[in-house]
């Protein structure tokens, strides 16, 4: 059985930048950090380095795994993540960032300089990766009205093995259901590669507001918001080939927001589809904890899958998640099989023959 | 013992703010209609009529449910909407208003006028109806800085009928777990009235983020999250005596949220309770769309209530919710005995 972890992470560090060349150099990421001893001002984890990107101050060492060897999480010995991997009983991981899970620039020539030179590095990997490492792509969202720039940007990742584009569950300050973005969603069906909506936030005054508050109403709920926003609005619709991955956000919530989903069609007198995971393309990463089977029963079998949130802490983070999976002995036949191998594998576009 | 509605709503009149002094009328509300030939083009959910608080346009009689009379949502006829309550088997209903689910002002003197206006229209129907119609006061939570003044307020409210406090899951552009609120939740505490998340935020920066979204985000979710900063953050465990509910975004959210809940206090070295909704002394207003048996197999049902959402049409209203469930036959007598009326009664301090 081929295992497919559909959430993993790389750790982004100065390497990620080097692929900055001429004009972009004034965009690079600097590395900052206090004094050693000293702590900022207002914050309550301690928190020493920085990235100082486009004028903000981003934290840098929050949410990293120390259950994972460095070299392993920054991708700096790919051979190590290879092996670890092997010890996970992971044949296939799906690589996503950690600086971009939160407001970065809103400057659209910086924002092109920094995710291409973030999408070149991952190219990189994916070459030395032995096909093992896939990953989801920055697209140059700010880029949107010159839908060319974002489609070269986007057919080079897929070239190089991408096999997602990443986004936030709110993106340059907007709600993904917004048209803004309607180019892109067009793009993405043209070249097979899902949009692949991350626990994050990349609207700022949003992010700003929940500043203080847990994870879950910062990064989460975006994601949750526009599942609902993007079935309500029917935008995958418009997109019919188009596959749509909600990922580090768990899946519990599922029968809470289809039934919404449910009561607000029927309220404006449309039908809501029987199978409205399959009908939309729908695919959400479950994780160990939740009562899969229940869940399964109401979202469909085909449309789970389950990441082990490689390299981060927090508390979607289970790097044991595909063993533990594959232990689950209270779960109906095949399954588990499909959350670990056919599901991501139809998510991601994955050729089955060469995961295996 | 009674069935109580935990939540049932009131439409705002502008026999409501007849209540604002004489210095107050500049701040008083205003109904402005739409021109018949303004030439712009009408969508669907667009009004024809609009309140206008402190310069700004707010859509009027976009969730009004229109199968309760009239005069018995605005509370005109007294009669009237006792009447229907024995129709649709409510003993007492708990009254939220309508107008403050979203935001309205910054301004402190303003939303002054407005709680202070709305809490002596409700004090007004209480007298009326002493019984059967308890309500939820608006506290003017931008005053908190002055807390003599807003205690006043919920003394004159809690002495005229009302049986909680009305908050959102954002106020004054700050989340519920700030110490900005930790003054008002004591007092709240010390005045025995239950603090009632309703959905809805008061946050012009998460409000406006979400213009489109058609409830999620700006309504349901801010309950989810207060229900998740407050448990997380451990904030019951500061005002023991304290009460505190979750209306109007239903129950299914909460497997999800207990779950996320959990594994955050465990990360955290804090303790995990063994019952987090028992211990926090936390109601959630379930729905007949809900898996009700389902919710009562996973968290009890010492901690559900229900309620009709009357005089609205929104995806929790369910005027004959009390009966539905009554008749459901999915969960048991003893279940249902405690959601109809023992909890309600516990939250809401009734007698």
């Amino acid at each position: 059985m081929t295992t497919i972890d559909s959430d993993a992470h790389v750790i982004e560090t100065p390497a990620t930048w080097a692929h900055m060349k001429g004009a972009d150099l004034i965009y690079q990421p600097v590395a900052v950090s206090l004094p050693a001893g000293e702590v900022m001002e207002g914050r309550t984890q301690r928190q020493t380095e920085f990235w100082g990107i486009d004028g903000r101050l981003i934290e840098r060492e929050r949410n990293i795994g120390l259950d994972t060897e460095r070299g392993a999480r920054e991708l700096s010995d790919i051979e190590r993540r290879l092996a670890h991997m092997d010890e996970l009983t992971i044949d296939v991981q799906v690589l996503y960032p950690s600086l971009f899970l939160r407001p970065i620039t809103r400057r659209p020539e910086a924002e092109l300089a920094i995710n291409r030179s973030y999408n070149r590095w991952l190219a990189d990997i994916w070459k030395a990766g032995k096909g093992r490492l896939r990953w989801a792509a920055l697209a140059p969202l700010l880029s949107l009205d010159d839908p060319g720039l974002v489609r070269g940007e986007l057919e080079e990742a897929k070239a190089n093995g991408a096999c997602g584009i990443f986004m936030c569950g709110l993106a340059c300050d907007r709600q993904l259901a917004d048209p803004y973005f309607f180019p892109l969603y067009g793009i993405a069906e043209e070249l097979d590669l899902p949009i692949c909506l991350h626990a994050g936030n990349d609207a700022r005054v949003v992010h700003d507001f929940f500043d203080k508050a847990d994870g879950l109403s910062k990064f989460k709920f975006p994601v949750i918001g526009s599942f609902h926003a993007l079935i309500l609005q029917e935008v995958p619709a418009r997109f019919p080939a188009l596959r749509w991955a909600f990922v580090e956000t768990g899946s519990a919530w599922l029968p809470y927001v289809l039934g919404e989903l449910g009561r607000r069609f029927k309220r404006r007198g449309r039908r809501f589809p029987d199978d409205p995971m399959g009908a939309n393309n729908f695919y959400v990463a479950c994780q160990v904890n939740e009562d899969i089977e229940y869940i399964a029963n109401i979202a469909g079998r085909g449309h789970l899958v389950v990441g082990t949130d490689y390299g981060h802490h927090d508390t979607s983070t289970e790097i044991e998640a595909m063993r533990l999976m594959k232990e689950k002995s209270n779960i109906a036949p095949g399954l588990i099989d499909d959350i670990l191998g056919a599901n991501a594998v139809a998510l991601y576009g994955l050729d089955p023959q060469a995961v295996q | 013992m009674s069935v109580i509605d935990a939540d049932a709503h009131v439409i705002e009149t502008p026999e409501t703010w007849s209540y604002m002094e004489a210095d107050e009328q500049a701040f008083r509300p205003q109904i402005f209609e739409r021109a018949a030939d303004d030439g712009a083009p009408r969508h669907g959910n667009q009004r024809k009529e609009y309140w206008v608080i402190d310069e700004r346009l707010l859509s009027k009689g976009s969730n009004v449910g229109q199968d309760v009379p009239p005069d018995s949502r605005t509370l005109s006829s007294i009669r009237a909407r006792l009447d229907h309550m024995d129709e649709i088997g409510v003993d007492i209903a708990v009254i939220f208003p309508t107008l403050f689910l979203r935001p309205l002002t910054r301004e402190h003197d303003v939303e002054y006028a407005l709680a202070r206006a709305y809490n002596r229209w409700m004090a007004d129907i209480w007298q009326e109806e002493k019984t059967r119609l308890r309500w939820v006061c608006v506290p003017p939570l931008l005053s908190l800085v002055d807390t003599g003044k807003v205690r006043d307020e919920l003394v004159f409210a809690k002495e005229h009928g009302a049986c909680g406090i009305f908050m959102l899951g954002g106020e004054c552009e700050r989340l519920p777990s700030h110490r900005y609120f930790f003054p008002f939740y004591e007092m709240a505490q010390e005045l025995d009235l239950a603090i009632t998340f309703h959905a809805g935020v008061n946050s012009f920066a998460v409000h406006d983020a979400y213009s489109g979204d058609v409830a999620m985000f700006r309504a349901k979710f801010p309950v989810l999250g207060a229900f998740s900063m407050l448990a997380q953050e451990e904030i019951p465990a500061r005002y023991p005596g304290l009460r505190w509910a979750f209306v109007e975004a239903s129950a299914q959210w909460l497997p999800y949220m207990l779950g996320e809940a959990r594994i955050r206090l465990a990360r955290r070295g804090r303790p995990v309770p063994d019952d987090i909704l028992r211990d926090n002394n936390f109601y959630v207003t379930t729905q007949m769309t809900d898996d009700i048996p389902g919710l009562i197999a996973e968290v009890g049902d010492d901690h559900l209530l229900i309620g009709t959402d009357y005089g609205h049409r929104d995806t929790a209203t369910d005027i004959h919710a009390m009966r539905r469930l009554a008749e459901a036959g999915d969960v048991s007598a003893a279940s249902v005995e405690k959601i109809l009326k023992t909890n309600p009664a516990i939250l809401y301090g009734l007698d």
